[in-house]
């Protein structure tokens, strides 16, 4: 990964770039921490460097300033990018984040304002996208709406800094795609925010999301909904991780798959309670079905405690869709392409809420259908 | 013609004989039950009836409406005309109820070439049903028989009776777990199903469901096989002497 980086790098025109012996320096530490992780056992790092450096923009949408405004990091004084995108060590970074940043050269920056309520809608394109930094101000409250175009190749990161008492409705969705596409969201939380995840994700050629979630402020909370599934072929790989900072703080993640014939399907979800995070909360639940002897699920909850006195569960399944339930529907009727139809949407519904539902249940529906018409196992 | 006919079904569960040879014949219009004590393959029976993957017919024939049904699929025998009242129905999260039951209606009307019933109508007829057992209508919402109690599932199993209006109906022990209100609710429902053509077979081990609904005739089930049959009077025999003259 390191010499792919460098090849690349040595071949790029880069654009005057704030920082941007800060941005290298962190590319090179955080790249040769990831590749030595384990977290990419299962997916190549090089199938996200890009062949070329096309540079998308983001479109955002929000109800008009000054409902929230949005701004270029490199047209702002700046002492640093880690002042705005976090300070966290080299060991957790992102290599592929911190490589768009260098490409992009930018940022872009959207600030909603405290004492309010915001809608924002967030569509990454195709390419390396402008990083987007979104600042939420305090008792502020966001519903954000993320979508992707996905073709061939992209890539974005989004990072969400949430003010005390501010909350935060993030709902997203990345239909399936035959594309590598690489993501990041990193959300840090100040004291008594809250931040809620929806999320729908199909499958890619190589698909890989990032999600961290770092509860920074005393009784913040997250809550991480989200359902996927993974296309004969397709391959999604999903490493989220809770990081509990403080006292008080509160996680609950709910997550279902389904992998279809000789789909790839890879669920890492980490739970870490750092040291002086007392009555910590922290719960999470991965289920998924494996819907042909070939699909390949691979799930890991993981914790880490450092702090006694704290509340945490994970538990994770593979499995199959009940039998007794295909009968039930077969018995009153239902054929049984159908009754598999009905039962994988119900599965996925569980943990599809809000805005999505609706857009992404009929999606999944498509899929289902379209498999079943040409004969591929669900 | 007889709507129902079995012929010397022996069937086998995981490599294991239930049924060794049983016989049974049906006529329209008529109310069957079956009784016999725990193990003798009463729900053996119901479950090959309605065509569950895993219940092996290794000899007989099974004849509904006209046709050896042996290898048909659970889906087709519904849509011919068969329903299973389950003993324990599962809970489907994520199905509503009201998904389902359209659904359910939806492809017996598509078989029988019929077209298919309208939406409004059909939640009308649904709420109606649903009433007549005393079901809250916020039920057909909920996922189909989720958070539901014993005596809820029951009922619900009823209301699809109902409405699905099939041939057929097989009873799965559908007294247990219930109340005594709840089966008077049920037992009302089974009897404003039966007609002149629509046929029931009940399976119970008490005698006591068969004092809601009357059967024109009573067969006792043992080690796979009818060994008695007879009329009402039998179960009341039964009540009071047990199974063991029969089965010793």
């Amino acid at each position: 990964m390191v010499d792919e980086l460098d090849t690349l790098l040595a071949q790029l025109e880069l654009p005057p770039l704030l920082l941007a012996d800060d941005v290298r320096a962190r590319l090179r530490a955080s790249s040769v921490a990831q590749t030595t992780r384990e977290s990419w056992k299962y997916t190549q790092l090089k199938k996200f460097v890009p062949n070329d450096v096309a540079v998308s923009e983001p479109t955002i949408s929000a109800d008009g300033p000054p409902a929230a405004v949005v701004s270029r990091l490199s047209t702002q004084p700046s002492d640093g990018l880690n002042r705005h995108l976090g300070d966290a060590d080299s060991s957790s970074r992102f290599p592929l984040a911190d490589l768009a940043l260098l490409i992009a050269g930018d940022c872009l920056i959207v600030d909603i304002p405290s004492d309010r309520e915001t809608d924002l809608s967030i569509t990454f394109h195709p390419g390396i996208n402008v990083p987007v930094l979104i600042r939420v101000a305090a008792r502020a409250t966001l519903r954000l709406q993320e979508t992707v175009v996905a073709s061939e190749f992209a890539n974005h990161s989004l990072y969400l800094l949430i003010d005390e008492d501010a909350s935060v409705e993030h709902a997203r969705t990345a239909f399936t795609s035959h594309c590598n596409h690489w993501s990041l969201s990193q959300a840090v939380l100040g004291v008594r925010s809250s931040y809620k995840l929806q999320q729908y994700l199909g499958g890619g050629n190589q698909r890989r999301y990032e999600t961290q979630i770092i509860l920074d402020g005393r009784e913040s909370n997250a809550s991480l909904t989200g359902a996927y599934r993974v296309h004969s072929g397709g391959h999604l790989d999903q490493q989220i991780t809770v990081e509990h900072r403080a006292p008080d703080t509160l996680s609950e993640q709910r997550f279902h798959g389904i992998g279809a014939g000789k789909g790839s399907a890879i669920f890492n979800g980490r739970i870490h309670i750092h040291p002086d995070s007392p009555r910590s909360n922290a719960q999470l639940s991965n289920r998924n079905l494996a819907l042909h002897p070939d699909a390949i699920i691979n799930t890991k909850p993981e914790l880490e405690i450092y702090t006694d006195d704290v509340k945490c569960a994970h538990g994770a399944t593979v499995g199959q869709l009940s039998a007794d339930s295909l009968f039930y529907l077969q018995s009153r009727g239902i054929a049984l392409p159908a009754a598999r139809q009905m039962l994988c949407r119900a599965f996925i519904r569980e943990c599809i809420e809000g805005p999505l539902a609706d857009i992404a249940s009929e999606a999944l529906l498509d899929e289902i259908t379209t498999a079943v018409a040409s004969n591929e196992s669900l | 013609m007889s709507l129902l006919e079995v012929r010397n079904l022996e069937v086998d569960v995981d490599g294991k004989r239930i049924l060794k040879g049983l016989n049974l014949t049906l006529e329209p219009g008529s109310v069957h039950a079956i009784m016999g004590p725990n193990g003798s393959g009463k729900s053996t029976l119901a479950n090959v009836l309605a065509g569950k993957p895993g219940y092996d017919i290794v000899s007989g024939e099974v004849i509904f409406d006209g046709n050896v049904v042996n290898e048909t699929e659970p889906e087709a025998l519904a849509q011919a005309g068969l329903f299973l009242a389950f003993q324990y129905p599962v809970e489907i999260p994520g199905v509503s109820n009201m998904e389902f039951l359209k659904a359910s209606l939806d492809n017996l009307h598509a078989a029988r070439g019929d077209a298919q019933p309208n939406a409004v109508e059909f939640m009308k007829t649904v709420r109606s049903i649903a009433a007549e057992l005393d079901l809250n209508p916020e039920f057909l919402k909920r996922g189909v028989n989720e958070g539901f109690s014993g005596g809820e599932k029951k009922r619900n199993e009823i209301l699809q009776l109902l409405l699905l209006q099939p041939k057929l109906a097989v009873l799965d022990e559908t007294d247990s777990g219930l109340d005594i209100d709840a089966l008077q609710v049920v037992a009302d429902g089974v009897n404003r199903f039966r007609s002149d053509t629509n046929t029931v077979l009940m399976i119970t081990h008490y005698q006591r469901l068969l004092n809601y609904i009357v059967p024109d005739a009573v067969h006792v089930l043992a080690d796979g096989v009818i060994v008695k049959s007879g009329g009402r009077e039998l179960a009341e025999e039964l009540e009071a002497r047990g199974y063991a003259w029969l089965t010793n």
